[in-house]
């Protein structure tokens, strides 16, 4: 072991690291279409678990994309209209 | 006989875009010495900012920002269509209106939003904590919501937006009670809690700044954020200048004055159209907003 090693110091306790961001992804393949602004915005909403935030439209019944989280929306992470397939980040939430 | 126009100068606070404030700091004549004054190029610094996802602006470089684009539309505006018999500003915009209505000279408005801007910088920096605007919360309602989660209404910004601040547990409080009684939360691009107590730390520095600027009482009325009030002599200026640090800016209370005095005509300078939105939503029927 070299002296530089030896002279570090064992850390005493590890330090505490929470993480509160969190994904929510596309339940399946499609078509990435969200809320329309005046139900949900991106730009820093709340969003409880279970708040609808989007829908994925296949051939055939649109599948909802819906919050497992709590949190704040800091960004939509995929382009509307554009083609996405499953288990694609969609947005990116803050948890509280 | 036709009365005479009254007309109002508005100008924003941080909540403009980015791209909006780098655009009207081109060719601005206090640029250069608004960057000397922050230690370098403060349009390359907004310029960096605005190109990015979500951007929040560094309040020490966004405030003095804000300043130069202000003077420079209100100089262009005084030139093309006379003087303003009323001024108004959002948080760091009323150092703009100060300065355009002669208040303040325009260097001390400089002087005195950098020295703010580097002290609510650290304040934010040691306290934490952020801003989020609500919709569809009534004041009164909002007001028992923030005593439960321990934040505060920061900016009553028109009929249709309130803004709080607090620390970051206290926001998620609001906003998890504000969404189960069907309203809107938004977390702010902002570094810290403005307009709150956090913000405490921040006075004395801010203070012993105004005490070296020169106040003159202007011709031009220039309504206060802290009382919605035109102010009525320099030591009131200073005086509650310290206290927008860590009180409700009543910019709606501010519109309603502006048109109970006669306002005819509402002019946001910008950057952007923020105030002129929340003005817009505010204002009686018959104001040209």
């Amino acid at each position: 072991m070299s002296d530089v090693l030896a002279a570090i110091e064992p850390v005493a306790a590890p330090e505490a690291a929470a993480i509160h961001e969190r994904l929510v992804v596309a339940p399946c393949a499609g078509r990435f279409v969200p809320l329309p602004p005046e139900t949900f915005t991106c730009e820093g909403e709340w969003v409880e678990v279970g708040q609808p935030l989007a829908h994925v439209t296949t051939s055939a019944a649109p599948q909802p994309v819906v919050s497992r989280f709590r949190g704040w929306v800091m960004g939509m992470l995929a382009v509307p209209g554009q083609p996405v397939s499953a288990g694609d980040a969609l947005f990116w939430i803050r948890g509280a | 006989m036709e009365e005479a126009p009254v007309r109002a100068a508005l100008f924003p606070g941080q909540g403009v875009d980015p791209a909006a404030l780098l655009a009207a700091l081109d060719r601005a004549p206090l640029l250069d010495a608004a960057s000397d004054l922050v230690g370098g190029d403060l349009a390359a610094a907004v310029a960096r900012c605005a190109g990015r996802a979500r951007p929040v602006l560094p309040t020490d470089i966004a405030q003095p920002a804000l300043v130069v684009a202000g003077l420079a539309a209100h100089g262009r505006a005084v030139a093309e269509a006379g003087g303003f018999e009323l001024y108004a500003g959002h948080s760091v915009g009323e150092y703009t209106a100060l300065a355009a209505a002669g208040a303040v000279a325009p260097e001390d408005a400089l002087r005195l939003v950098c020295v703010r801007g580097r002290a609510m910088r650290d304040a934010a920096r040691a306290r934490g904590g952020g801003m989020a605007a609500v919709k569809g919360i009534p004041a009164p309602e909002l007001e028992e919501i923030c005593a439960e989660a321990g934040a505060v209404v920061a900016n009553d910004n028109s009929p249709a937006q309130l803004v709080v601040s607090g620390p970051d547990d206290a926001l998620a409080e609001v906003a998890r009670l504000v969404r189960a009684r069907g309203g809107r939360c938004l977390l702010l691009p902002v570094e810290g809690a403005f307009h709150s107590p956090a913000m405490a730390p921040a006075a004395p520095a801010l203070r012993d700044a105004l005490d070296r600027v020169t106040v003159r009482m202007p011709a031009a009325r220039i309504v206060s954020n802290v009382t919605a009030r035109p102010y009525r002599a320099p030591g009131e200026v200073r005086g509650l200048l310290v206290r927008q640090l860590t009180e409700r800016v009543r910019f709606r209370e501010s519109v309603e004055w502006m048109a109970a005095a006669g306002a005819t005509e509402v002019v946001d300078l910008g950057p952007g159209r923020v105030a002129a939105k929340l003005a817009a939503a505010t204002m009686e029927a018959g104001a040209r907003v």
